[in-house]
């Protein structure tokens, strides 16, 4: 489903984070934000989420509006900077604990997530003993799990080392060849331009510009 | 909504912060139990039944008075410190347990795994349910563990408002007919009364994290707010109603006794404070679940 944005304004306080934003994010495509710390990426994040909401200007998911059809989008799986959850469970009984609010999915399908992200063995660990690098695959894996149809990842590849850089670039292939829509944010830029179909590039809450980095490179 | 209530109350109970709340109130009540078992053996018991008691009834001797079990229970007894103290921190008891998880779970951004899978009013819902729960619980269980300890120890005698007796329920305060017909319901009563504000101090701390982000205010703020009640009620009392006889109490910490200390209770303060404490509560978060913006 496409992510449209029509003149969106988001003021906290005094403070304009995301400035008369216009912008479609097309269906089962990966879409790239791009900006230095503070841009306003992650608050395009949380207004696509229903998070928050705009200040002025609308937001639709698909044909429905945000905050008036819907308070949030019904199919989404998010990971937000830090992932967090409970310390005093493990990693399987984390999963377990947010796959029960929605019951769509069973125990074969956090297994089989776990084992995506490299977490089969060590996810039964409690949370508290998770390297960042755990933390991180963790949240991916709670993202990803119940196969959202749009998919917000911001700044996955933190705390990874190689091999769980690969592995953030081969979800996301697998993510968008069953159909999701997903919106990425990367400090790598080369990671941003490889994975992405288009990149929305934004300065102090601002749209400078929306490219194909494909064609960029051409 | 019942899945996320259940995985709310869970959190709530079986956690470390409940035992440690439950334990530190637990001591005070303990301690009151004990000593009023002390000072019943201190007044010779059998000497006290000869001389008091005859057929099973009641024979006047002023330097006997009774000494019941319904006037040595943690919420009838007016001797120890212990009792003062266990109602001083009985706010903050309540708070320990599960009070502070959503100022916890807003700063970890945990709330975003929930927020993005279920509606956030029911998030917020459910969590207050959790909240007054825990509370409720840790008062609930306190009280259970005195009255086990005091009523293994100290005979169950009927009060009798003839005969001379510690502690006695005067007779112009809440349910103090009771105290005399039927203590058992006097009793539970006052447990419960004692359990419903267990969880309405909890939701009093649980509202103030939505405003406040330091953990010892959220975790003090309904203590606090008795201290700010019990100074307010001198301070009027002191002004306007120094020479009334009908000046009734209003807070919370001092009308959960059975026999105030202070000022008379009624019905109708108790009712009014509740209310007014439910309502600010039921308000405050109507508000957030209004204003749910998730940073």
């Amino acid at each position: 489903m496409d992510i449209v944005f029509e003149n969106v304004t988001k003021k906290i306080g005094r403070n304009i984070v995301v400035d008369n934003a216009s912008f479609t994010i097309k269906s089962n495509s990966i879409t790239g934000l791009k900006g230095i710390n503070g841009s306003g990426k992650t608050m395009i994040m949380r207004l696509i989420s229903g998070l928050i909401y705009p200040t002025s200007g609308k937001v639709f998911i698909g044909n429905k509006k945000l905050g008036e059809d819907i308070s949030f989008p019904d199919s989404i799986g998010i990971m937000l900077e830090n992932p967090a959850f409970l310390n005093g469970y493990n990693g399987y009984d984390n999963l377990r604990i947010l796959a029960d609010i929605k019951s769509i999915i069973n125990e074969d399908d956090i297994c089989e997530v776990m084992k995506l992200v490299g977490l089969e063995e060590s996810g039964l660990k409690k949370y508290r003993k998770f390297s960042l690098g755990m933390k991180q695959r963790l949240g991916i894996a709670a993202a990803i799990m119940e196969k959202p149809e749009i998919l917000i990842l911001d700044e996955p590849t933190n705390s990874l080392d190689e091999d769980g850089v690969e592995m953030v670039k081969k979800i996301l292939r697998q993510e968008k060849e069953r159909g999701a829509t997903i919106v990425l944010s990367c400090h790598d830029t080369q990671i941003l331009e490889d994975l992405s179909d288009e990149i929305i590039e934004i300065q102090t809450g601002k749209i400078k510009g929306i490219y194909a980095p494909k064609e960029k490179i051409m | 909504m019942s899945k996320l209530l259940n995985l709310e109350i869970k959190k709530s109970i079986f956690s470390k912060a409940f035992l440690l709340g439950l334990v530190l109130l637990s001591i005070f009540a303990v301690i009151s139990g004990v000593l009023m078992i002390n000072e019943y053996g201190g007044k010779n018991p059998q000497q006290l039944y000869e001389h008091c008691m005859e057929n099973g009834k009641y024979l006047y001797n002023p330097d006997f008075p009774l000494f019941s079990f319904f006037n040595a229970w943690v919420g009838g007894e007016t001797t120890t410190v212990a009792y003062t103290l266990f109602f001083t921190i009985m706010p903050v008891c309540t708070a320990i347990p599960f009070a502070w998880s959503y100022h916890n779970e807003s700063k970890n951004s945990y709330i975003i795994n929930v927020a993005t899978r279920i509606n956030i009013r029911k998030y917020f819902i459910a969590k207050a349910i959790a909240v007054f729960v825990s509370g409720a619980l840790v008062v609930f269980l306190a009280f259970a563990l005195n009255i086990l300890i005091v009523s293994a120890f100290i005979p169950y005698c009927q009060p009798w408002a003839g005969y001379n007796f510690y502690n006695l329920v005067y007779f112009d305060t809440m349910w103090s007919d009771l105290f005399f017909s039927n203590p058992y319901l006097h009793m539970l009563l006052f447990i419960l009364l004692n359990t419903l504000y267990g969880g309405i101090f909890a939701l009093l701390s649980y509202v103030t994290s939505f405003y406040v982000k330091k953990y010892v205010v959220i975790l003090f703020a309904p203590f606090l707010t008795m201290i700010l009640a019990g100074y307010l009620e001198n301070v009027i009392y002191n002004n306007i109603f120094r020479d009334s006889m009908y000046f009734v109490e209003f807070v919370p910490t001092q009308f959960l006794h059975s026999r105030s200390t202070i000022y008379q209770v009624m019905s109708w303060s108790v009712a009014t404070t509740t209310l007014l404490l439910v309502g600010f509560i039921f308000i405050s978060i109507c508000v957030k679940v209004r204003k749910n913006e998730i940073y």
